[in-house]
């Protein structure tokens, strides 16, 4: 499977997940709203913790899914032994790790 | 902060016009949500970095498919790119608002006075794009590496700093310098403008400046409105709009920079 496809398959399965997240958690947090205007305490009771799940799972989805797709260019251009595009995505893997590390470093 | 379906709204206009016209859609969004929504403009860049990424996967989805993507190129401009966001991201929370929106005005006034001066170039560019499903990804040298990467970090920082995706500078000096086809150019600027995000979006995301609700709202509405353009892109007459939007970045520019 080329590394073209194996990105676009990435993408696909990231989209998904990210974008179903965040429309689950919109469409929730609507519910939500709608039912704590309609019976005062419903909304929390049904819906106190779900929609802001949901998003946060769709958004980290999507915030992790570049991520993924350097992994996915890092392991092919390593398997063929095509070392200067493999030094390239390992450094960018190190930014961006970093970048998740900052809360830790900072 | 409350659903509103004005912050959608507004973010399917952005992302339609921001691919009907080429140009970055932080560069609208960024001033829409500071004075429609009254957002802090820390708030504001953090969402535009989010958006990014959304509208820059669904882009290199369709450019991969088409084989216009030099992912060699991509990955190897993107070490110096994905830095400097992280400096830029780091730059941005560190500076006042009032300072973060004097940058962001002058880059407003850059944006609106080059499309008004590179209407024919961005024609072109239009153009090509339209017909990006059609030519697989030809023969030819890449040539100035090395000031490739050194502005890649530029555009890298611009991009952190202030949410914008950093193809503004990266297209140009793509084509221009490394002599890509500009087809080309445009794929590979829209998959790299993706990681510079996420390599930005951490800081902001730590610092507390991503709000959930209002990012998954304006994720959204980018996403609807860039399909929409796609759609659209070869029936609307684009250089109508790149005119009107040309006036109307400068003239947020002149007040961005009165106020700031």
């Amino acid at each position: 499977m080329s590394l073209i496809v194996r990105v676009r398959i990435v993408i696909k399965v990231a989209l998904f997940v990210s974008l179903g997240g965040i429309t689950l958690g919109l469409t929730l947090s609507l519910a939500e709203a709608a039912s704590l205007w309609l019976v005062p305490g419903l909304g929390y009771s049904l819906f106190g913790f779900w929609p802001k799940e949901f998003l946060r799972l769709g958004l980290y989805s999507l915030i992790m899914s570049p991520i993924v797709v350097v992994i996915v260019c890092t392991h092919f251009y390593s398997a063929c032994h095509r070392w200067h595009d493999a030094i390239a995505s390992l450094t960018i893997l190190l930014i961006l790790v970093l970048g998740i590390a900052y809360e830790f470093l900072h | 902060m409350d659903l509103s379906l004005t912050i959608v709204v507004v973010a399917v206009l952005t992302g339609y016009v921001a691919v009907l016209t080429g140009i970055g859609g932080g560069v609208l969004l960024v001033p829409a949500l500071t004075y429609l929504f009254h957002i802090p403009i820390h708030t504001a860049v953090a969402t535009s970095v989010t958006a990014i990424i959304a509208t820059s996967l669904i882009g290199s989805y369709k450019f991969l498919q088409a084989r216009l993507t030099n992912l060699e190129v991509g990955l190897t401009l993107e070490v110096l790119m994905a830095a400097g966001a992280f400096l830029g991201s780091l730059l941005s929370i560190h500076l006042g608002a009032g300072t973060l929106s004097l940058v962001f005005g002058l880059l407003l006034l850059v944006s609106g006075t080059s499309m008004v001066l590179d209407r024919k170039g961005q024609a072109d560019q239009s153009k090509s794009r339209q017909d990006s499903t059609r030519d697989p990804i030809g023969d030819y040298e890449v040539s100035n590496m090395p000031v490739g990467i050194a502005s890649s970090f530029v555009a890298g920082g611009l991009a952190g700093l202030l949410g914008i995706g950093g193809g503004v500078v990266q297209i140009p000096v793509m084509t221009l310098l490394m002599k890509l086809p500009v087809k080309e150019a445009v794929a590979t600027s829209n998959f790299m403008v993706g990681i510079t995000a996420t390599s930005a979006v951490f800081v902001y995301f730590f610092e507390g400046y991503v709000n959930l609700i209002l990012t998954g709202q304006v994720v959204l509405g980018v996403v609807i409105g860039g399909y929409l353009g796609a759609a659209s892109v070869s029936r609307v007459n684009g250089g109508l709009i790149r005119r009107f939007l040309a006036v109307l970045l400068f003239s947020i520019g002149v007040l961005t920079l009165y106020r700031a």
